[in-house]
């Protein structure tokens, strides 16, 4: 009888402790993971305008290295996640790029015109197509 | 005779200017902030999304967002994960619209400065249901640009959102919602 309540116990700690764990499971470290696809940003956009739905199967939540050139200055509209945008060669649309604020101070060095790889989760298309979690990778 | 058709046609320019309109702007922003808030005496529920995209037709008062589901940032990446797979389904449906207007906007001038009062009404799509929306609203213009502020509640149910029994008592059956945009003008 002892046996079994002991057992119980543990496997009820076991519970607890996993369900504890999950529930304060940290976000996906996108820095930290290989990329799934490197492409450009005239690509990527392309991509999806031409078949939104075969580019959401193909990108939505998966973690992308895009290169392309900076177009404007640093966004700061939001403080909470700076932007950065990409050219694509359309007129309508970029690649947009969302920070972490703890990057804003290095973000803003880099100059309008210039040429950056972008890691970041890509989360589909409005106007442009848009990732988030991003990190410059040299 | 020469003198009065150059004073005429100066007197025409300057009347012309003096009814400069709004028509033709459009003004955008592909970094607007939707953020909405779930309260329960169990749990407090919030989310940021940072990458709202709206066009806003100054003559019409026509306006458009488009929100994707996915870039709905969760302090929790485990509710983060239920909300995209099992509440709105992101995978199915990416994006939530608004299609709808200002009601008023002949009382907003996009040229002074100032702080504007708007009443906006049109239909809202999350997942596959489509309703209708009304709300107050603020704008205030400041040179070339214009903030738009403005909350409202929605009823999941509405929407097909389902909550699990297990969660009902951690998820509000209304939920609010803020909108925080920064507009600017769209060159074309």
């Amino acid at each position: 009888m002892k046996k079994t309540l002991i057992i119980i116990a543990i496997l009820a700690l076991a519970g607890i402790i996993f369900a504890y764990l999950m529930y304060n499971k940290p976000h996906k470290d996108v820095a930290g993971t290989p990329s799934d696809f490197q492409i450009s940003a005239a690509e990527l956009y392309k991509a999806f305008n031409e078949d939104e739905a075969a580019a959401n199967t193909k990108y939505l939540e998966k973690i992308i290295e895009v290169q392309g050139i900076i177009v404007g200055d640093l966004n700061t509209d939001n403080p909470a996640e700076p932007s950065l945008f990409l050219e694509t060669g359309d007129d309508f649309g970029v690649v947009s790029c969302g920070f972490p604020q703890s990057q804003t101070e290095e973000l803003s060095q880099l100059k309008s015109g210039s040429t950056v790889k972008v890691k970041g989760l890509c989360k589909g298309k409005t106007m442009d197509v848009v990732l988030t979690n991003c990190t410059i990778i040299e | 005779m020469k003198k009065t058709i150059l004073f005429l046609f100066a007197a025409l320019l300057i009347a012309g200017t003096a009814f400069k309109t709004d028509e033709g702007k459009k003004f955008f922003t592909r970094t607007g902030h939707i953020w909405f808030y779930s309260h329960t005496s169990v749990e407090d529920i919030e989310a940021h999304n940072y990458k709202v995209s709206s066009v806003i037709d100054a003559a019409s008062g026509a306006m458009e967002f488009s929100v994707l589901m996915t870039a709905f940032q969760f302090e929790k990446a485990l509710m983060q994960e239920h909300f995209n797979e099992n509440y709105v389904e992101s995978t199915k449906y990416p994006k939530a619209t608004f299609k709808g207007k200002i009601s008023n906007i002949k009382d907003v001038n996009f040229s002074k400065d100032g702080s504007y009062s708007v009443t906006v009404t049109g239909n809202l799509t999350i997942k596959d249901k489509t309703n209708p929306v009304s709300t107050k609203g603020t704008l205030v213009v400041k040179g070339d640009q214009f903030t738009a502020s403005s909350k409202f509640r929605i009823k999941l149910a509405d929407y097909n959102v389902e909550i699990p029994k297990m969660v009902s008592n951690k998820i509000a059956e209304e939920i609010d919602i803020n909108v925080d945009m920064i507009y600017a003008e769209m060159k074309r």
